[in-house]
């Protein structure tokens, strides 16, 4: 059974329809790329799993997101466990401000009741798993926006993955990162493969290429193509993603 | 950017092409000197075999330059990595023009046993299978490239022609021994030509398609 599955998605905000009869299965443990044109409804897509579109005026949501074969668009899901088993990484690495290294990461477990002795464990190992222990075991307390772009992103990855979730989704993770940050970030997301599931939205084909299992090509609200990435990279179905792919779009 | 890596890819083609008809052209001739005896064709055939070479060595260096710079995806991926392909096997082909100019220039004045015909017949067939090839290269069409596997199996039947024939000859008479053992290495050339022919088929095919073939064994 896919850990994640959308059947029939279709996203309105206000009169504009948005995601088009999205169903997609995204197999456990794996890491799934969505690619498209700017405007093409991944990043609505992924903002769905997280029920984010709550959030948004106008916004509608139709079809069904199943997480563990139950659907979560229904009056009991609850929002905030929800978002603490499926964790969330964004374009603009967003620590708290106002926040220390350490309590960034703690924030999450101590809202869920951790023990003091439990946050310390929890944080070395949230850290270690983010491939930022190193960087900051003697700086702890130190405010996390004296982090380095990339290292803030990752202080990120780590605030997610402190609350044990097991889904993570990335809405352009490296975008605003140098080629070294994101060399990180992607080591990170092949050590995390197996033990999370993944989906990573990106603009960047060759990044898609390189550290995921299977992509989708999504293109004006519509999943044109999902396959394992080799075949999409190498010999797409479809002409569209293959115009696309080749940069031969429009 | 694209648009110029288009163009980039497009010339790439047009010089794999040029390289095709370059070692086509080596494979003819070469054979040619052979039937004719022509000593001078045989030099021009070992002289242009290093053009050939630096074809080869420019060509890869093109397409490698391409791949860094803007990491292909989808049926450019696949152009590049069969025409990586592709310019090793014309390069044979070439080369085996070549091994035949320098038995012709090893007759060293005999003459033959008898009139060449399966050995020419080799070379112009299998001079076909670079034209259909390279035409399905070119137009981006498969089916000219289907059509090589067929092709070869008559190259193939000639070669046992030839080297039974030679046989024969060689029982026969022991003075045609040295010239039937060359035409024997001849006949192999191009029988090896034309599978290599077959290689530049089947990556092009591969190229148009996405589809692998599997080798029959």
């Amino acid at each position: 059974m896919p850990i994640l599955e959308s059947k029939n998605l279709n996203i309105y905000f206000g009169e504009k329809h948005v995601l088009k009869n999205v169903s997609l299965a995204v197999p456990e443990g794996s890491i799934t790329a969505i690619i498209g044109p700017s405007g093409c409804g991944k990043s609505t897509f992924i903002r769905a799993i997280n029920l984010m579109h709550d959030l948004t005026p106008n916004a509608r949501v139709d079809g069904e997101i199943r997480y563990s074969g139950k659907n979560i668009y229904t009056r009991e899901t609850n929002a905030t466990e929800l978002r603490s088993r499926i964790g969330m990484v964004f374009q603009k690495p967003n620590p708290f401000p106002t926040l220390s290294i350490f309590e960034n990461v703690a924030f999450g477990p101590r809202l869920q009741g951790a023990s003091r002795s439990e946050l310390k464990e929890i944080v070395e190992r949230s850290l270690k798993q983010a491939a930022l222990w190193e960087e900051v075991k003697h700086r702890l307390n130190a405010p996390a926006t004296e982090l380095s772009g990339g290292q803030q992103q990752r202080l990120c990855i780590a605030r997610a993955l402190a609350v044990k979730p097991q889904v993570l989704l990335m809405d352009e993770p490296c975008s605003a990162l140098d080629p070294i940050a994101t060399g990180k970030i992607e080591d990170l997301i092949q050590e995390l493969k197996g033990e999370y599931t993944i989906v990573i939205v990106t603009h960047n084909m060759q990044q898609a290429a390189r550290v995921s299992d299977y992509t989708a090509f999504f293109y004006m609200g519509e999943l044109i193509e999902f396959g394992e990435t080799k075949q999409i990279f190498e010999k797409p179905r479809d002409d569209r993603t293959e115009a696309y792919i080749t940069g031969r779009f429009g | 950017m694209t648009r110029q890596f288009h163009h980039q890819l497009d010339e790439m083609r047009k010089h794999v092409l040029d390289m095709g008809e370059m070692a086509k052209r080596n494979l003819l001739n070469g054979t040619k000197s052979l039937t004719d005896l022509d000593v001078a064709l045989a030099e021009e055939v070992i002289a242009l075999d290093a053009s050939l070479n630096k074809m080869d060595v420019s060509l890869e260096a093109e397409i490698l330059n391409l791949i860094a710079r803007h990491q292909p995806m989808g049926t450019d991926l696949r152009t590049l990595g069969a025409s990586l392909k592709i310019i090793t096997y014309l390069d044979r082909i070439g080369r085996y023009g070549y091994d035949i100019a320098k038995v012709t220039k090893e007759f060293g004045g005999k003459s033959h046993v008898r009139k060449l015909v399966a050995i020419p017949l080799m070379a112009k067939t299998v001079g076909e299978m670079v034209d259909n090839a390279l035409l399905a290269y070119k137009t981006s069409q498969a089916q000219p490239a289907r059509e090589v596997f067929a092709m070869d199996e008559t190259v193939d039947a000639l070669y046992d022609q030839v080297f039974r024939q030679c046989v024969t000859f060689m029982l026969e008479d022991p003075a045609t021994i040295s010239q039937c053992a060359h035409y024997i290495l001849v006949a192999r050339h191009l029988e090896r030509a034309g599978d290599n022919a077959c290689k530049v088929a089947e990556k092009t095919k591969y190229m148009i398609t996405g589809e692998r073939r599997l080798p029959n064994y």
